[in-house]
Order: C-alpha cells, then sequence, then structure tokens
C-alpha cells in the first residue's frame, strides 16, 4: 500500500463505490423487470389460450404465441348460460355498487364532519365486519332468503356482496371528505348555502371522482364475490357461480376463455381507480 | 330537525343495513351451527363434520396454507413495497402492474394457472421445448398431493401479495424520510434500516395486513377446486360442498363456526404481537 | 484535527442549478452558519456534506480524507433535523445510544455517553419515555443529544431551532452556544434567522441562490457586506443603497450605489449644508429608537434615529451619511474596498 499515493488510493476507492452503486442499480431494474413479469406473463397466457381454437387449446405442445382465433370466445359466449350470467354478474354488480354508495355517502360524512355519541362504536361495527369471513354469511341468509321470497334473486345475492363492500365504501368516503377542507363548506354556509345545498355545490364536485373510484371499488368486490354467488343463485348464476358449478362438466375452452372475461372489466376498473388505490386503503387502514 | 340528530340520520341506513346483513346472519350462523336436522339445540352438526372423513385434512390443508403462503407473501409485499418507494421514474406504472391481481378473484387466479400447470399446459410445453420431458406430465393429479399444494401456494402467491403490498406502500408512505436519513447519518446500513426503522415503524400497517390476509387465506377455495379438485379438500371448499353439494345447512354452518373460530383467534393473535405501545407512534 | 473543504460543489435537480460552483474553508473546532432565504441551497449543501445527497461535481474533504464518494455512514459526522426526526419506536435512551450501537460500542460506553449527554442537554429524567411523551422541545434536546453523544468529527445541523415558538428558541439558543462551544466540535449550522447567524457562528457564509456571496466573521458581514444582496439580507432594517445623485464629495471610480446602515447617519432637524432634506413617510417607536421610512424624490431611505429626536410623518428631516461608514458597490452590486 505505501507505494500507492494517496491520490491513487482515492481513485480506487471511487471506482469500486461507482461499481457497486452500478451494481445495485442492474440488481434494482432486473429485480423490478422480474416481478413485473411475474404478474403480466401469466395473465399473458391466459389470452393466448382465449384467442387460440379450440384444438389448440386441447392440444400439445403448445405455443407462446395467440393465433388471434375467436373460436373459444365465441364458443364461450354460445355456451349454453354463459351470456345470461354475464348479464347476471353486470346486474349483481351495479345493484351492489349503487346500494353501497347510496348507504356508505352519508354514514362517511358523518364520520368526517360530525361528533357524536356512538361514532366510536359505529367504527368498530365498521372494523368487526372487516374481521370476519364476510361470504360465510351467505349461509344462513339463504335460508332467510328464502323465507322472504328473495332466494335466487340478484337482489338477494347483491344485498349479501353489499355487506362485503359497504365497510369500505364508509371507510374511502369518510376518508375523502375529511380531505376536504371544512373551511370551504362553511364558506359556502356564509355566502347563504343550507347544509344540503352546500354539499351539493362544493363537496360533491370535489368528491366525484373519488366517489367513483369506491363505486368502481364496490363493482369489482361483487364481480369478483364467488362464494356466495354460487351459494345464493341457482337459475340466475352470476359468471363465477356458473364457472364454479360447471367445472366438471365445462369444456376447458370455456373455463379459459370465462377466466378471461372474468378478469378484463377487473383490470380496467383497477386502472380507471389506480390514482385512489391508496387513499382507499391508506385511511382503510387504521 | 336538530342539528344534533343529522348523524344519526346519516349512519341510521347504514347501520341498519348492517344490523340485518352482519350482526342478524352473524348470530344465525351459530343458531344454525347448534340446531340439528330435527330442530335439537346441540352438537350433531359438529359431530357430522368432526367425523367427516374430509375434516381433518381440510383443516390442516387450510391452516399449513395460510402458515406458508402468508411469511412468504408478507416478504414479498416488504421487498415489493421498499423496492416501490425507492423508485422514481415509472412508479405509478409499476404499482398499477403489480396491483392487477386486487382486481382477479381466486377463481379467476386458478383458471390461470390452470393454463399453466395443466397436462396440456404452457409449462409442459415449455419443459418439452427444452427438452427436459418428451410428453405432456400430468402434474395436478391425487398421485402428487405436494405439488397440488405447491401450485395452490404458487397461484395464492401471485393473486394476493397485491393487497399486503397495497397497505404497506401506503404504510411506507406515512413514515417521514428524515427517520431514515438520521438512521443512515448514525450509521446504519440498509439492511439495519430495514429492522431498526422501517419494520417497527410499519407495524401497524404489517398489523392490518396479515390480519385481512389470513382471513382471505382462511376464505381461500376456487383456486383450490380448480387445481386440486377433491384432491385437497380446504374449509371453506367444504363449506361449499356441504351448503351446495350435501345441501345440509347445518353442517356448512357448523364449518361456517370453526371458520370463524379460527379468524377471531388469529386475529387476537395479530392484534397481541404486534401491538404498538402507546406513545410509540409516528 | 477537523476540518471541512468544500470544493466547487455543483448541483442540480433537473434544470434547476441549485448550487453552483460552491466552496467553503472550515477551520478545525469553527462554528459556521450557512445564512439565506429559504429556497437558496443551504440545505442541499449541508446534505451534500452528510452524503444525504450526491454532488454533480466537486469534493468534500473531512479533515485531510476526501468523503464526497462516501456513504453518509463512513463520515463520521452526526445531524440535527428539523423537524428532529427523533425515533417514535424507541425510548429516548435508545435515541441517543443509537448511533454508538451502530458503531458497536462497548455496553458500558454507551450508557455513560448516554448519560452524561442527557445530563447536558437537562433530559436526564426523561430517558425512559418516548418520543410521543415529549414536547417540541423535549425532542430538540433528544436530537442534540443523540448528535452529541456519537461524539462526531462534524456536527451539521438544519434549521433546528425554526420548529420551537419564539421565547424557547432564544432559551434553546443560549443553551446550544454554551453546549456546542464546550464540546468543541466543528460545526455547520443551516438557518434563515440573521439573528441566530449572528448570535452562534464564528464565521457566515451568507448564500445567494446557490451561491456563496460572503464568508467571513459576524462583524465584517454586518459592517462590509460584500454585496449589495448581503447589505439587503442582513440587518434589519437592511442597508439603504443610494444612488450616487444625491452625492457630494469624492465618489470612487466604477462606484454606482452608496451602501449605508440606517443607523450611520448624522441626523438634523434644521436645514445644514451638504445634509439632504427627506420627507418623513412612516415613523415606528421601537423602544430604544425608532424607524423612519422617508424619500427624496423616489429614493427611499430607512433611518433610525434615536427616541428623543421628535418627528410626525410628512416633516421633513436633514441627513449625511457618515464618512467612515459609507461602502460603495459597482454596478454589479460588489464591494469596492
Ligand atoms: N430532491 C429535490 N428535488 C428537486 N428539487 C429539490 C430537491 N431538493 C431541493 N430542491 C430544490 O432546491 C432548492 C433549494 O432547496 P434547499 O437546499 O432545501 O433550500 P433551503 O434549505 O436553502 O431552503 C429549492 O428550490 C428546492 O425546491
Ligand atoms: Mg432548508
Amino acid at each position: 500500500m505505501s507505494d500507492l499515493s494517496y491520490d491513487e488510493i482515492l481513485e480506487k476507492e471511487v471506482r469500486e463505490a461507482n461499481r457497486k452503486k452500478k451494481m445495485w442499480r442492474w440488481l434494482f431494474l432486473s429485480s423490478v423487470a422480474f416481478l413485473v413479469s411475474w404478474i403480466l406473463f401469466p395473465i399473458y397466457l391466459l389470452a393466448v389460450n382465449s384467442l387460440s381454437s379450440a384444438d389448440v387449446v386441447n392440444g400439445w405442445p403448445k405455443s407462446f404465441l395467440p393465433e388471434f382465433d375467436m373460436e373459444s370466445l365465441s364458443f364461450f359466449m354460445e355456451y349454453y348460460g354463459v351470456l345470461n350470467a354475464l348479464k347476471n354478474s353486470l346486474i349483481a354488480a351495479l345493484f351492489t355498487m349503487v346500494i353501497a354508495i347510496g348507504l356508505g355517502t352519508p354514514a362517511g360524512y358523518a364520520l368526517a364532519r360530525f361528533d357524536f355519541r356512538g361514532k366510536e362504536t359505529f367504527r368498530m361495527l365498521i372494523l368487526l365486519t372487516r374481521a370476519f369471513p364476510m361470504p360465510l354469511l351467505a349461509l344462513p341468509l339463504a335460508v332467510i332468503f328464502i323465507n322472504v321470497g328473495l332466494d335466487d334473486s340478484l337482489f338477494g345475492l347483491s344485498l349479501v356482496h353489499t355487506a362485503l363492500a359497504l365497510p369500505f365504501s364508509v371507510l374511502i368516503t369518510s376518508s375523502l371528505f375529511l380531505g376536504i377542507p371544512v373551511e370551504l363548506e362553511e364558506a359556502a354556509w356564509v355566502l347563504g348555502c343550507n347544509r344540503w345545498q352546500a354539499f351539493m355545490k362544493v363537496v360533491m364536485p370535489l368528491a366525484l371522482p373519488g366517489l367513483t373510484a369506491s363505486a368502481v371499488f364496490a363493482f369489482v368486490i361483487s364481480w369478483n364475490e364467488v362464494f356466495a354467488a354460487a351459494v345464493l343463485t341457482v337459475n340466475n348464476q352470476t359468471l363465477t357461480a356458473f364457472l364454479v358449478q360447471s367445472l366438471s362438466t365445462s369444456p376447458v375452452e370455456v373455463k379459459f376463455a370465462g377466466g378471461l372475461i372474468l378478469i378484463l372489466p377487473a383490470i380496467l376498473f383497477l386502472f380507471v381507480v389506480r390514482k385512489y388505490l391508496f387513499s382507499m386503503w391508506g385511511i382503510a387502514n387504521r | 330537525m336538530n342539528k344534533k340528530y343529522y348523524p344519526y340520520v346519516l349512519i341510521a341506513p347504514s347501520v341498519l343495513f348492517l344490523l340485518l346483513f352482519f350482526v342478524y346472519p352473524f348470530l344465525e350462523v351459530f343458531v344454525q351451527a347448534f340446531t340439528s336436522s330435527d330442530g335439537q339445540v346441540g352438537f350433531s352438526n359438529f359431530e357430522n363434520i368432526f367425523t367427516d372423513y374430509n375434516f381433518l385434512p381440510s383443516l390442516k390443508n387450510t391452516l399449513l396454507l395460510a402458515l406458508v403462503v402468508v411469511p412468504v407473501q408478507l416478504c414479498m409485499a416488504i421487498g415489493m413495497s421498499l423496492m416501490i418507494s425507492k423508485m422514481k421514474k415509472g412508479r405509478d406504472t409499476v404499482l398499477y402492474i403489480l396491483t392487477i391481481p386486487l382486481g382477479v378473484s381466486d377463481l379467476a387466479a386458478g383458471i390461470i394457472w390452470l393454463a399453466i400447470l395443466d397436462q396440456n399446459g404452457f409449462l409442459n410445453s415449455f419443459l418439452f421445448s427444452i427438452g427436459i420431458i418428451d410428453q405432456p406430465e400430468s402434474w395436478l393429479n391425487y398421485q402428487n398431493p405436494i405439488i397440488i399444494f405447491a401450485a395452490v401456494v404458487v397461484a395464492e402467491i401471485w393473486r394476493a401479495t397485491a393487497i399486503l403490498l397495497v397497505i404497506l406502500v401506503s404504510g411506507i408512505g406515512l413514515i417521514p424520510k428524515e427517520y431514515y436519513e438520521a438512521a443512515e447519518i448514525f450509521g446504519a446500513n440498509s439492511w439495519v434500516r430495514l429492522w431498526k426503522v422501517t419494520l417497527p415503524l410499519l407495524r401497524p400497517s404489517l398489523q392490518t395486513a396479515l390480519i385481512l390476509r389470513t382471513l382471505l387465506a382462511f376464505e381461500v377455495f376456487a383456486v383450490v377446486m380448480l387445481l386440486g379438485g377433491s384432491n385437497m379438500p380446504v374449509l371453506m371448499g367444504e363449506t361449499f360442498n356441504w351448503a351446495f353439494n350435501y345441501q345440509d345447512t347445518g353442517a356448512a354452518s357448523a364449518y361456517a363456526v370453526v371458520i370463524l373460530a379460527l379468524s377471531i383467534v388469529f386475529t387476537l393473535f395479530y392484534l397481541r404481537v404486534l401491538r404498538v405501545p402507546k406513545g410509540a407512534r409516528i | 484535527m477537523t476540518t471541512i473543504t468544500v470544493e466547487n460543489i455543483k448541483k442540480s435537480f433537473g434544470d434547476a442549478d441549485i448550487l453552483k460552483s460552491v466552496s467553503l474553508d472550515i477551520k478545525d473546532q469553527e462554528f459556521t452558519v450557512l445564512l439565506g432565504p429559504s429556497g437558496c441551497g443551504k440545505s442541499t449543501l449541508l446534505r451534500i456534506i452528510a452524503g444525504l445527497e450526491s454532488q454533480d461535481s466537486g469534493i468534500i474533504k473531512i479533515g485531510d480524507r476526501v468523503v464526497s464518494h462516501l456513504p453518509p455512514r463512513e463520515r463520521n459526522v452526526a445531524m440535527v433535523f428539523q423537524n428532529y426526526a427523533v425515533f417514535p419506536h424507541m425510548t429516548v435512551f435508545e435515541n441517543i445510544a443509537f448511533g454508538l450501537r451502530m458503531k458497536k460500542a462497548p455496553e458500558k460506553k454507551i450508557k455513560e455517553n448516554v448519560e452524561r449527554t442527557a445530563a447536558l442537554m437537562h433530559i436526564d429524567h426523561l430517558l425512559k419515555r418516548y418520543s410521543g411523551q415529549l414536547s417540541g422541545g423535549q425532542r430538540q434536546r433528544v436530537a442534540v443529544a443523540r448528535a452529541l453523544a456519537v461524539e462526531p468529527d462534524v456536527l451539521l445541523m438544519d434549521e433546528p431551532l425554526s420548529n420551537l415558538d419564539a421565547l424557547l428558541r432564544l432559551q434553546m439558543r443560549a443553551e446550544l452556544k454554551s453546549v456546542l462551544e464546550a464540546s468543541k466540535t466543528t460545526t455547520v449550522y443551516v438557518t434563515h434567522d440573521q439573528v441566530e447567524a449572528m448570535s452562534l457562528a464564528d464565521r457566515i457564509a451568507v448564500m445567494n441562490s446557490g451561491r456563496i456571496d460572503q464568508y467571513d466573521v459576524p462583524d465584517e458581514i454586518y459592517s462590509n457586506p460584500a454585496t449589495e444582496y448581503v447589505g439587503s439580507f442582513i440587518g434589519n432594517p437592511p442597508m439603504n443603497f443610494i444612488s450616487p445623485d444625491y452625492q457630494v464629495g469624492t465618489i470612487p471610480a466604477g462606484a454606482t450605489q452608496l451602501g449605508i446602515r440606517p443607523e450611520d447617519f448624522n441626523v438634523s432637524k434644521e436645514a445644514r449644508d451638504n445634509y439632504w432634506p427627506i420627507t418623513v413617510l412612516t415613523r415606528e417607536k421601537l423602544g430604544s429608537h425608532q424607524q423612519l421610512s422617508a424619500e427624496l424624490n423616489g429614493q427611499l431611505f430607512r433611518v433610525n434615529i434615536p427616541n428623543e429626536i421628535e418627528i410626525e410623518s410628512g416633516n421633513t428631516l436633514y441627513l449625511m451619511p457618515k464618512e467612515d461608514k459609507k461602502r460603495w458597490y459597482t454596478e454589479g452590486g460588489k464591494i469596492i474596498l
């Protein structure tokens, strides 16, 4: 070492530091690339299967490129019961969305804007729902629904789905309203609005994008739910119920096409709400 | 109307709804579970399911699955959220992609992995093309319970890490960056910073994430049905079978009570283990 | 021997050049204050010295050692942050011990150092508490104790007093001064508060959008501002800059501005030769003196006068700058010596 001058040692150190930095950067980027493909590649493969003819889907070995043959998808669409199931899924999800937002928004507003006795109890009730496997509640409800004539109805199903979605909708909207300064509302009151007008004219426009996001969230919860849907619907099956109940009878290409159809709207919706992903969980966290 | 009543009016619909569709059926599950088919109150439903040859395997599989999947996912989610928090360019895109599985049900995830792991699937095609096998192997049959289990684990990791990721990323976002900088100045390398700063401060988020994820693991059934069929019974799947195939609501409710009991035990466990002392919050 | 040498440090974020070739020579045991308005790059410079930010070019030396390529933990520096960054999940004791634990110091030494610095900062009764149970001022003390406990070569502080309320700030300032004087650690301290800078610093580096305009002892900074910018940043109210049109007598070659502090005028209520007749616009009584703003043909004057002089706004007052206090500045705002 002694025959190396200080400058040379320093230069070596600097080179070493740079090399390390580069190596970390490389490692970092490749793990990002790995994780991204770990998520996307399986979806891609499902798409390849869905965009291939039945022969290819059942054949072997498989090509990793799609044929762009619509046979599987059109067969799926024409397969007995699919169209109806698709329609039912949509209806149940829309019901759920409307009910969850309709009930959840006022409650969220109350949590954000008022201090009242029982507030903590209410919050506990909301949080409690998340400590239970909610789809199980479909079991007793199936019996109850028979008694009140809601059995095998999409409305009945969407009530169960709402029980799943409502806690989220309350927490999300309350965090949304908390994020809108109460001073804006107070300014509107001072300028002559009543509480309702102030809410509609000042708060609503600001909260609308977030409300949309939480509505979409409710939609996706219902769209994806399997257990309650399978237990509660018989003739009015949703897509998930249909797929799960025909697992052993339907041809594989129907499963694959069905899987793709199930995933696509969810991916699109998530893309729409991606900005709110955090505000949804950030507060739904506590 | 008196202003005092506003909040009650606003929450009334939600409260009523939850009483009707959460509290009431929740109690009703117990009533049904403890009511035998001839209307007697007792344990006959539980005797039914406990003596069923699928009960112990399904309990074992469910617990084992949670035990394997949740820790792996937790480590992955921590790594991924640290990665995301270090990113600048492309952060939003990567985050969006990594959270896509949030919108994928366990049914759809099962179908995806079936496409890959099936006898005619992409994994076999790949192994064939690089010359490891020369005819389709059937991996997911009853002779390979371990492979079926592994397949379910992979599918679950693929599907349900996203929820942990979102919770942890938002949790990390709440930690002021000065804490890391202070640790760095006072001599902590990135490994020590992870253990001494990030993870302790992330405790509340870890708690939420673990509770949510473990409960979801107890609810798994469609993935298992797709990849394992009847070769890998799980609690939720058995509940479904009793309710749907055998039309025995009492037994299904008894299963539900078992799942609820597990959920409560684990929730309490996490609440206790990951408790944050008073005054030690951010 | 812990000197700090900052050589031609440049840093930009995107298109914005935040530091434009900054150099500093900080002596052993010296207390240097980086002073400037918010956004001028003080924190960035401090963070580059700490190693939390990397420079685009230039070199940092601590002692004889070049450290600009090293991570913070290999620089043996300590830092006090503006919002304290006292770890919320550790007790006060563990916070103060943190740096020593990282250095794997023996338990005995850790205990000794923690107790000594905690006593020094008067927080020895709080060692078992968490930061959530402390007041802002107490957290501040923990942050300082944590920095002193590691016996660093260099102590860096970024606006450590700015989150305290006014009274506490005064008290902490005095306390910091005596503690740091005793510790004899080379210190770099960032602030936008000139009074804080004047009272604490051995030398002040006045920063002006990414450059150092003047690096000197407080007296010099006050009485001989190197640039028009320094003159108008330091002093309350700041220095007057007066066009030579009003000037009688000799003007140095190249001078375009006369700089004169508000308290450096000869004042008269009656007209005198070579005195400027200024019209008083406002008068503020500040207790120890009165502060006037006044005007002559559109030129604004700020003047401090003794309480004895009775004057109202609208009145005329006669002024002449004291000869030995006149400072001359070039077109570009540089002082002519
Ligand atoms: N990480 C960063 N990215 C982009 N701009 C930054 C960053 N850090 C600081 N800046 C910008 O650099 C300038 C100087 O910042 P700073 O050094 O914090 O100023 P000061 O501490 O003097 O108030 C500011 O305009 C700030 O916006
Ligand atoms: Mg600053």
